[in-house]
């Protein structure tokens, strides 16, 4: 079978002046057609760079992109295109959304030139057409008064009805694939969830792929079909939704769940937290990543780094709770009972 | 799956619970990324969350300007700027002493001689050493330029960080004051001081530092009303910090990059306008000589002796070039959008 | 409920700004509540509805163009005395919402934490800065670094440690929470219920995430274009939310489980928030709700008391 998009053994790193920031360590994932994959993690764990590398968008001469990665689209490495290829695979067959609404549309250009551009340059239409594309696509996103709302300038929109422009923008030319970077995290609660219905809907009717990228692991619950989370530039769990939500194998997919606050919890209880601070990739640590934030961190944690386990098909997870000897020495026979208090 | 699990010994499972002893006797090798790995049940001893570990930062520590000059020495075309207004500079100040010939020494036998090995850029029409003169008129052209950038900017920095800070009706007069100088020619302000003042370098300062600030006034007053809406000043003035400590300790500090990189752009603006001025007689005046002025003795023998005009020009326009240069280098290096 | 003092007292608190051309913006529009000491109120409500220009208010740091704030029983704009005033600043702090605009960037971690100190003569000089940098679980040896060498949630730590180095009694902390991962946000939520029980901190804590104000405060306010529309302790607001805005907030809020998120029904809250330059008179909340009545477009509706301290400002409620 083949899968829409392929990532396999991605490696970003940037270049500073305290050393070579290693972003994202080898992050191997899929996406199908239609399907949504939601990337969740801590702001530095990589997720942003693998979204952008996958948008080619990392720039250089800081940032460079391995030479042993690999992002297939469609079967065809995307890392080999021209420039020229790119602009043509971005807007067309990759959309994405930017997590600020605010500082990502130009404020000196009428909202309905910006939608109509992409329009225009990728699709041989008359500015009449476009035109009505744009119309129907602002209705497409929700926004009242579409025609006299493209005559506006994006400061005279809201925060959630910019954001919806900025789907509308990614939408423009139907792509087969949207990446949402943190599209409703700088959104008020209410807001979020009428984006994230919308976007819903989008994929619905388009039958698009969606990436989403957020810290949330509550904004990604209702949406994502497949879940992979990310910690210090490798993906540590990735499964379905349901298996990551219901049988978490990770301690930190387990912390991150548990980080939510529980509505039904005693006011100004200790909450559950994750101790610490992500690991600086400028030196990333020998062993696994997490180790030292894990309560159940051993001393092989801090030496070598695990390998993947595979827990169904699906589902799979890098932590040495699941290898044979720390079963043993415990004396469990599934690594749930022991993150599970 | 890519690695290789080999079980050397099988054992009891009894005696693997919660051993806290060295137990080598079971182990397994691991190949991975072609090096073996013994495990050990030792190795996965319970060590829990690492405080020290967990909360470590991992950079070296830097500060905003060292980190600046650091991007600024990876930037050669600024570096080679630099290297060669320091030259320069160095040479205005001590080349008069070392150099054997005065820049109003005249050999009239050899009037509008070129380069020999005496006279390195050779000699004017009226039979002055070139070299000689270029160091010296350099001193006129560098300090007009450097004392002019210093007033304006002390001027300019202090008028604008006042009209910013507390903006409302006292912004409202500073920057129509402000409009209505900038909308004075230049021009006219050095006739009118010169009148007064008569020719010469003290007059040539006054005149174009009471025009120029009025740039830099107008950006440090953009950056404090920018500043001002930042949470560390609110937060210093919820800490109760005075006045004069918040514009010393949070508003200069965080402005100082633009000023300087603003800085380093009137420079050589001044020394051109100085050029220029002396150029059409209106600046320093003879026995006197600066850039502008020999610039300006040169342009008469152009046809002839070339070399007259070439050496003057040459060091304005070098001059002005690293300056520029060296400016968009700091520019770069300060900007922290760049900064990684 | 209480016989004690309140700590803070806000009475009909409004704060306006004047746009000139466009009009009068009326950012808090008569907002009334106690604190009282050792408890924490939180403030809840959409971006742009006031909250963090009430907390501004609050510690003086926009003059009130109407109402009386009083702190320990005095009024704050009647404070002439410089010493006053000086010693007003010190009891009350703020902890700020962006950890990367709250920090002077040139400035180190010592000299940021040590400013109030020096401002107030709190005495201990380097000493107590470790301590505090130690009580808010930052290494000791971190004094001579710069903000921008720290992550979002050690840099709040760093904002922490610089509001607590004043020996403040009551502490506004405006939306600490919203700019870090959710991960971090209940490392800064433990941090700051532990600094009140130890060192008896009063706190006004505003925010957009209902869950997380629900936890930390006593009592909880939402605001909605610059007015209170509910006011209740926080488990009577969770329990038995009154105000149709309320309950849509509570809806929204996500749940990490794919089963309960899919069926849930989330209140449609259609729209957006109105502008509140030049709004007239009747319920704000309006053009939102599907309840409205011909009176709410009539009369503004106040605060009344519903249970024992819950109270809601509806013209609906009102006559159900």
């Amino acid at each position: 079978m083949s899968h829409l998009l392929e990532v396999n053994n991605l490696k970003v790193s940037f270049h500073t002046y305290a050393g070579e920031v290693q972003a994202v360590r080898g992050v191997t994932f899929y996406v199908n057609e239609g399907e949504t994959l939601a990337i969740v993690g801590e702001s530095g764990c990589g997720k942003t760079v693998t979204s952008k590398a996958i948008m080619g968008l990392v720039a250089s001469p800081q940032g460079e992109v391995k030479k042993d990665s690999e992002i297939k689209f469609k079967g065809i490495n995307i890392l080999k295109y021209t420039n020229k290829q790119w602009q043509d695979y971005r807007g067309k067959d990759a959309g994405m959304i930017f997590q600020d609404p605010m500082t990502s549309l130009n404020p000196t250009m009428k909202i309905g030139n910006q939608i109509r551009e992409g329009i225009i340059k990728h699709q041989k239409v008359s500015k009449k057409e476009a035109q009505e594309r744009t119309i129907e696509l602002l209705k497409k996103v929700n926004i009242p008064n579409p025609i006299e709302r493209i005559q506006q300038y994006p400061h005279e929109f809201s925060g959630g009805m910019r954001q919806r422009v900025m789907i509308a923008i990614a939408l423009a030319c139907n792509p087969q694939l949207m990446i949402a970077d943190e599209p409703t995290t700088a959104l008020d609660v209410t807001i979020q969830a009428q984006i994230i219905k919308l976007l819903k809907e989008i994929q619905r009717v388009n039958h698009s792929a969606i990436i989403m990228i957020t810290h949330d692991l509550g904004v990604v619950a209702g949406m994502a079909d497949r879940v992979a989370v990310m910690y210090a530039g490798k993906i540590v769990e990735e499964g379905s939704a349901e298996e990551i939500f219901e049988n978490p194998q990770h301690p930190y997919t387990y912390a991150l769940l548990n980080a939510v606050p529980n509505l039904e919890l005693e006011n100004k209880a200790e909450l559950h937290v994750i101790p610490g601070t992500p690991p600086d990739l400028v030196a990333p640590p020998k062993g696994c990543g997490f180790a030292s934030r894990c309560e159940y961190c051993m001393e092989v944690c801090n030496r070598y780094e695990p390998q993947y386990t595979q827990i169904s098909k699906s589902h799979r997870t890098m932590c040495w709770l699941h290898d044979e000897i720390a079963k043993e020495v415990y004396g469990f026979d599934n690594v749930r009972s022991v993150i599970k208090k | 799956m890519n690695f290789i699990l080999l079980k050397l010994k099988s054992f009891s499972r009894s005696f693997v619970l919660r051993t806290k002893s060295p137990d080598f006797e079971r182990s397994m090798v691991i190949r991975m990324e072609n090096q073996n790995i013994v495990l050990t049940k030792e190795m996965f001893a319970r060590v829990g969350v690492n405080e020290q570990q967990s909360e470590k930062v991992a950079r070296p520590s830097i500060s905003y300007w060292q980190d600046a000059w650091r991007r600024l020495k990876q930037n050669k075309v600024a570096m080679i700027s630099m290297g060669f207004l320091i030259f320069v500079i160095l040479m205005c100040i001590f080349a008069p002493y070392i150099y054997p010939h005065s820049y109003d020494e005249q050999n009239l036998a050899y009037t509008n001689q070129g380069s020999t090995v005496q006279h390195i850029f050779g000699l004017d029409d009226l039979g002055r050493d070139i070299f000689a003169r270029i160091w010296v008129g350099g001193r006129v052209s560098l300090s007009i330029g450097l004392v002019g950038a210093v007033i304006s900017l002390a001027v300019g920095v202090i008028y604008g960080g006042i009209s910013g800070y507390f903006g409302g009706v006292i912004d409202d007069v500073m920057m129509r004051i402000v409009e209505v100088l900038v909308g004075i020619p230049y021009m006219v302000v050095v006739i009118l001081v010169s009148i007064v003042l008569g020719k010469g370098m003290v007059s040539l300062i006054i005149a174009l530092c009471i025009t120029s600030w009025t740039g830099l006034a107008r950006l440090v007053r953009g950056q404090v009303l920018n500043l001002m809406e930042c949470e560390y000043i609110l937060a210093a003035k919820a800490l109760g910090t005075p006045t004069f400590k918040i514009i010393l300790k949070h508003l200069l500090p965080n402005i100082l990059s633009i000023i300087i990189v603003n800085t380093t752009f009137t420079i050589p603006g001044f020394i051109f306008s100085e050029a220029f001025l002396s150029f059409i007689g209106m600046g320093i005046q003879p026995p006197n000589t600066s850039w502008g002025a020999m610039a300006a003795l040169g342009q008469q023998q152009m046809s002839y002796y070339p070399h007259e005009l070439l050496f003057p020009a040459a060091a304005i326009s070098l001059t002005m070039l690293a300056f520029n240069l060296l400016g968009d280098g700091l520019r770069d290096a300060f900007d922290p959008k760049l900064r990684q | 409920m209480n016989s004690r003092e309140p700590l803070v007292k806000v009475e009909h608190l409004k704060k306006y700004f004047n746009m000139r051309k466009k009009g009068v913006l009326k950012a808090v529009d008569d907002v009334s509540f106690e604190i009282y000491p050792g408890e924490t109120v939180g403030l809840v409500g959409e971006s742009g509805c006031g909250k963090t220009t009430c907390g501004r208010t609050i510690l003086g740091l926009y003059p009130a163009t109407e109402g009386k704030i009083e702190f320990q029983g005095k009024d704050i704009s009647q404070l002439k005395d410089k010493k006053e005033i000086i010693e007003f600043k010190k009891n009350v702090q703020m902890i700020f919402q962006d950890p990367y605009a709250s920090l002077n960037p040139r400035m180190t971690v010592g000299d940021i934490i040590a400013e109030g100190m020096i401002n107030h003569h709190v005495p201990g000089g380097n000493d107590r800065i470790q301590e505090l940098l130690a009580m808010v679980g930052l290494n000791k040896e971190y004094t001579n670094r710069f903000p921008h060498e720290f992550s979002g949630g050690q840099r709040q730590r760093i904002g922490i440690a610089r509001a607590l180095a004043v020996d403040p009694k009551f502490i506004v902390c405006d939306e600490p929470i919203s700019a870090l991962d959710v991960s971090i946000q209940a490392q800064v939520v433990n941090l700051l219920v532990r600094l009140q029980e130890q060192l008896g901190l009063t706190y006004l804590f505003i925010a957009h995430d209902l869950s997380m104000v629900k936890h930390i405060s006593d009592h909880v306010g939402v605001m909605y274009m610059g007015q209170l529309v509910e006011f209740s302790s926080s488990n009577e607001l969770y329990k038995h939310p009154a105000h149709f805005y309320t309950k849509a907030l509570l809806s929204a809020i996500p749940i990490p489980d794919p089963k309960l998120e899919k069926t849930k029904t989330v209140l449609p809250l259609e729209g957006e928030v109105g502008s509140p330059i030049n709004c007239g008179p009747g319920c704000r909340f309006m053009s939102r709700c599907k309840y409205a009545t011909e009176q709410c477009g009539i009369a503004t509706p106040e605060l009344k008391e519903i249970g024992k301290g819950h109270f809601v400002a509806c013209h609906v409620l009102e006559n159900a």
